[in-house]
């Protein structure tokens, strides 16, 4: 801070300054680190042209060809009921483990523990195989009893549904810490008071818990989901046409891997873009009560 | 219906604290009855054990003649079906220190879900009461403000129209005014007088002694888990007979 001497409060006129904008200080550091960026930039989007090796036509034939399209329908299918599995299981879990049963809380932790704890790499492969170790799956009484029902595993478990139940049940896992951590922060009372009028547990759950749960619970979640659609890629180790192993097909015959990885990884941005969209909509949707009274009366 | 609610020897501990010692005390049909004392006296415990929010460890509150949270079965008292708990609930309004108000709900809202959602009211019939509930404690003007755009002042008289929403027997009032802004107790007080002049009965845990000597039918003064005395406002808080109760009359007034 300058201290201006009497003298020169006499000369300066403050007053007539105060019409003028004042100039902002120049910062050469920042500009340095603009030039540089600006600089990579450049250099990026000149190979991105220039090198042959991208090949654009390629990636142009082949980003609307019909197998394509048809993996990515797959990913998006994977996706959906996998986060829809990983959603209701996550939400079933996290009530399990704020049981205060010891048994519930600890048969909730344990499918925590154990599917946090082992690679969905691994999941999946099981899941792919689980022929091998349940050659049959029915409905029958327990412990060694008649079946009453049974089909051969292979054809009841699809390659589809192996990867789904690999992908939703890891899924859960996750999904029900976060879950818990949504739930645990609606302040206790909110609960009081609706088992005070008479609603049941489950009731105070549904309509007064997780709504306002959901501002907590849903940016992770958005986050689950953005990663949960690269994460189905993962289903090309047991040969699921998603959009990455129909890729792959193709690139076994032609060659051309790069176009054709170009090709999955647009997709794969824009599925994850529109995933960013919905989750901002979702989020001012659950925060309603967040909007400020002038804005409100304004409408 | 107005109730009466019936304390038979309650008994209540936390682990190896006895936080309430054996009470005994009676609430008449439209009686409004005020309970006075300490910090952890007990006064809230017993109002949060009528509901069956605390569960007692031994004795019984009786509510219109039946228990909340038990059944007789015999010569012993065994925890009464959940559903069937939630059922006797209704009958009894609650209001929290805290308010408590569904944060995700408007405050119109907040005093429909009950009636539509555990009444089965019809949604249209629901809103109009929930509406004149709501000009009842002077806030019609604020039915579609979230809790987090009032006053706590309003606040509370919200939840108070929500409590009445469910048409209950009798209402629980937990120090209702003690998170207020003194200029913003007023407002909730009249709405409670109000509530006392049309004939519903009333337990209030309050500090308010200027509300429990105009309004109360009957003061009670707990201390250590037990009604150390009881009688009119006047006796009470005028003409106090214990030593206790005049040590604590002497500090809060």
């Amino acid at each position: 801070m300058t201290t201006l001497s009497p003298a020169e409060h006499e000369r300066i006129d403050l007053v007539a300054m105060s019409g003028k904008p004042v100039l902002r200080r120049r910062r050469p550091g920042q500009l340095a680190v603009v030039a540089l960026l600006l600089l990579a930039l450049a250099w990026a989007l000149g190979t991105l042209i220039t090198n042959e090796g991208f090949d654009w036509p390629v990636v142009g034939r082949y980003l609307f060809d019909t197998r394509i399209l048809a993996g990515l329908l797959v990913t998006i299918q994977l996706t959906v009921i996998a986060e829809v599995i990983g959603v209701v299981g996550g939400l079933l879990l996290a009530v399990m483990r704020m049981s205060d049963s010891r048994v519930i809380s600890g048969v909730a932790g344990g499918y925590i523990w154990f599917f946090r704890g082992t690679p969905l790499l691994v999941q999946l492969l099981f899941w792919g195989f689980a022929a091998a170790i349940f050659p049959e799956v029915g409905f029958g009484v327990p412990f060694g009893g008649p079946m009453f029902v049974s089909w051969d595993t292979n054809q009841v478990i699809s390659l589809m549904t192996a990867a789904i139940l690999g992908l939703g049940l890891n899924e859960a896992a996750y999904t029900a810490e976060v879950v818990r951590a949504g739930l645990l922060s609606v302040p206790k009372g909110q609960t009081e008071a609706s088992r005070a009028m008479g609603f049941s547990g489950l009731a105070t759950l549904r309509h007064v818990v997780v709504p306002q749960a959901m501002k907590v619970i849903i940016p992770p979640i958005g986050n689950n989901v953005n990663a949960m659609l690269k994460t189905t890629s993962l289903v090309v180790v047991i040969g699921v046409g998603d959009v990455l192993y129909n890729a792959q097909q193709i690139y076994a015959k032609n060659l051309e891997q790069i176009p054709l990885l170009i090709v999955a990884s647009i997709w794969y941005l824009v599925l994850t873009t529109l995933v960013g969209l919905g989750q901002s909509r979702l989020e001012r949707r659950f925060s309603r009560d967040a909007v400020p009274l002038t804005v409100r009366e304004g409408r | 219906m107005a109730a009466t609610v019936e304390f038979l020897n309650v008994h209540k501990s936390f682990g190896h604290v006895e936080v309430l010692k054996g009470v005994d005390f009676v609430v008449e049909p439209s009686q409004v009855v005020c309970v006075i004392g300490p910090s952890g006296s007990g006064k809230s415990t017993l109002l949060r054990c009528v509901n069956h929010l605390e569960v007692t460890t031994s004795g019984a509150i009786l509510v219109n003649g039946a228990m909340v949270g038990y059944d007789v079965r015999g010569d012993r008292l065994v925890e009464a079906p959940e559903a069937e708990i939630d059922r006797r609930r209704a009958k009894i309004g609650m209001v929290f220190q805290s308010f408590n108000l569904f944060g995700h709900m408007t405050a119109l809202e907040n005093v429909m879900v009950g009636p539509v959602k555990l009444l089965k009211t019809p949604k249209a019939e629901a809103e109009k009461q929930a509406r004149e509930l709501l000009a009842r404690v002077g806030l019609a003007d604020r039915a579609d403000n979230y809790p987090s755009q009032l006053s706590g002042g309003q606040q509370q008289r919200v939840a108070i129209a929500r409590a009445l929403s469910m048409k209950p027997d009798v209402m629980l009032f937990d120090e209702p005014t003690s998170a207020l802004d003194p200029e913003l107790v007023g407002e909730v007080l009249d709405v409670m007088k109000q509530l006392a002049a049309d004939g519903m009965t009333m337990i209030v845990v309050t500090h308010e002694m200027g509300f429990a000597r105009e309004v109360a039918d009957v003061v009670v003064f707990m201390d250590g888990g037990v009604i150390v005395e009881q009688g009119s406002p006047d006796d009470v808080l005028l003409r106090p007979q214990h030593e206790r109760t005049r040590s604590f009359l002497a500090k809060v007034f």
